[in-house]
């Protein structure tokens, strides 16, 4: 069964979701790519937190898991990639 | 350890070492910021924090963390979003201020442009109220009052009113009366965009030109003053060519009657004196025949000179008409020669005709006869006793070529073109003035250029003279002539 906790969840990811792929497109921000997969996963995650409660609950438990981990592994490029930008900027390598 | 925790762990330590990056991140960089650093490492905290609970709840560990990480999890999509709406307002507004910041510098430099323009350049309406005008126009600009925009000054405001009401306008020139004093002005004037205006504006510009207009009016009067000077000079000109003409026709006229006059009783005396040197009334002592024969000499000089005179007059009345007839150029030649033979040896000269080949030609025979017989006459007679005069004949592919030489005295070049004027003679230094009025080249010259010749001459002081003439022919009209002739 699910939370309720974990379908607000859900509605937050449906709703929020397509604003966000629209501000997307602006802003500049280095390693955008590999945070936007990051939250991908994540929100794939949540998905994956409500259904297990009707089908297959330890594979999509599993799953549930294993997209946090590639999310880790997503945000933290995303975050090399920042910080490398952002100390170049700041010691005036970046011309 | 079983998967899930395995899995968990991973996922703890990408997030760790991303928020540990991202604290480690300078948020002074511009790329960057606090308004980004701070929000996106609240972000990963929140999932270090679900992903530590998930570690410690599947390791065994402890649950204690699991009624927060459903909260952690609530907040985390919308900080997300935060962060994201947040980051774009950021940069709108940078661009915001850039473009605000571009558009002060194009409006200064547009401004130190119309400022520096010579022209007076202002935004103004049908009514004559000024919007805007530059540092030029200002001074035909009232100051705005209370309630009152800025105004053309009263003497200008007609002519910009009547721009603005007739724009597009392209340098019209006006007459503007300022302060009573009469001025021209230049001025363009192109309509705005209507954008909900009450009235009808435009951009006037604006320049003084009255010192160009009264510049014109000037060179306009002096034009007009010219052109009448000129048309009165042309007038007086063709009044004095007129006057000239008809005295140069009087003269000639007299020239040609006196000559003739002159001819009759010239005959005369040539005439009686070969009857006394025939002995016809009786005979005559050697005296009377040598005295005589003076007379018969000089008569016959004079006669040539009246001979010469007519035909000069002749030539420039227009009489001298060309009378074309095939000859034998060499036969015409030498039939020339022969009666100057007498004269050359009583001077001890030597007159030869070098014609080693002819030709057939149409022209004139005694006007071409009578240019040689004038340049070798001449030649005999500035030619020191014993020198020689030639005569030659030379026959190109479209010209025939005449050539008198001799190895007389010579010319100086100063004097080669004066030679071929009527009455000139040239006086060598330590020479008597040679007989004769000056008549025989310029005879020539006349024949020549009447029969289409050329007539030139090289010579040099001492060196003698070659006097050419140069006489075209057309290759068919020759073989033509030549085939009439032989028939």
């Amino acid at each position: 069964m699910y939370q309720e906790s974990e379908i607000v969840d859900l509605l937050m990811v449906i709703f929020l979701t397509p604003i966000m792929v629209a501000t997307y497109r602006v802003i500049k921000v280095k390693g955008k790519e590999w945070f936007a997969a990051s939250y991908v996963m994540i929100a794939f995650g949540f998905v994956m937190t409500v259904v297990e409660g009707y089908i297959a609950p330890d594979l999509l438990n599993l799953i549930e898991h294993v997209t946090h981990a590639f999310a880790g592994g997503f945000c933290l490029l995303g975050t090399m990639a920042l910080f490398r930008f952002a100390r170049r900027e700041v010691t005036g390598a970046m011309r | 350890m079983n998967a899930i925790t395995f899995v968990d762990a991973l996922a703890l330590l990408g997030y760790l070492g991303a928020l540990i990056l991202i604290l480690a991140t300078p948020g002074r960089a511009r790329s960057v910021g606090s308004g980004l650093k701070y929000p996106l490492a609240a972000a990963i905290g929140l999932l270090v924090f679900v992903s530590l609970s998930n570690v410690l709840e599947h390791a065994g560990v402890s649950v204690a963390l699991d009624a927060y990480e459903d909260y952690a999890e609530v907040l985390f999509v919308p900080l997300v979003a935060y962060i994201l709406f947040s980051r774009t307002t950021v940069e709108q507004l940078a661009a915001a201020k850039s473009a605000r910041e571009a558009t002060r510098r194009e409006h200064a430099l547009l401004m130190n442009v119309v400022d520096t323009a010579p022209s007076g350049v202002m935004v103004a309406d049908e009514d004559g109220r000024v919007w805007f005008a530059n540092s030029e126009a200002r001074s035909f600009v009232s100051a705005p009052t209370a309630g009152v925009s800025m105004m053309a000054t009263e003497g200008l405001r007609p002519a910009v009113v009547r721009a603005v009401t007739t724009a597009p306008v392209r340098m019209a020139r006006m007459r503007v009366d300022i302060d009573g004093e009469e001025r021209w002005f230049s001025l363009s004037a192109t309509p705005l965009a209507a954008d909900g205006a009450s009235s009808r504006q435009a951009v006037v510009a604006f320049q003084d030109i009255s010192a160009q207009v009264a510049s014109d009016h000037e060179l306009e009067q002096y034009r007009e003053d010219l052109e009448k000077q000129v048309d009165r000079r042309t007038g007086e000109l063709l009044a004095l060519n007129r006057q000239l003409q008809t005295a140069n026709e009087t003269g000639q006229r007299l020239l040609a009657n006196i000559s003739h006059e002159l001819r009759t009783p010239l005959n005369s005396i040539l005439g009686f004196t070969e009857i006394m040197l025939r002995e016809t009334p009786g005979q005559l002592n050697d005296e009377q025949r040598r005295q005589l024969n003076f007379v018969q000499t000089s008569g016959r000089q004079l006669l040539g000179m009246v001979d010469s005179v007519l035909e000069v007059a002749r030539g420039d009345a227009g009489r001298g008409a060309v009378a074309g007839a095939p000859i034998d150029l060499r036969e015409s030649l030498a039939q020339v020669i022969a009666p100057l033979e007498v004269i050359a040896a009583e001077r001890n000269i030597t007159l030869s005709c070098s014609c080693p080949e002819t030709v057939m030609l149409v022209t004139d025979a005694d006007k071409l006869g009578q240019v040689v017989r004038n340049l070798a006459t001449n030649a005999i007679k500035f030619t020191e006793p014993g020198g020689s005069v030639d005569v030659e004949l030379e026959i190109g592919a479209d010209e025939a070529v005449v050539r008198v030489a001799d190895d007389g005295i010579g010319i100086d070049p100063g004097d080669q073109e004066r030679i071929f004027e009527a009455f000139e003679q040239v006086v060598s230094e330590g020479r008597l003035r040679p007989s004769g009025v000056g008549l025989g080249l310029a005879i020539c010259k006349e024949l020549c250029d009447v029969l289409g010749y050329g007539l030139e001459v090289q010579s040099a002081p001492g060196e003698g003279s070659t006097f050419t003439v140069r006489i075209p022919y057309d290759v068919e009209t020759a073989d033509s002539a030549s085939r009439e002739d032989l028939a």
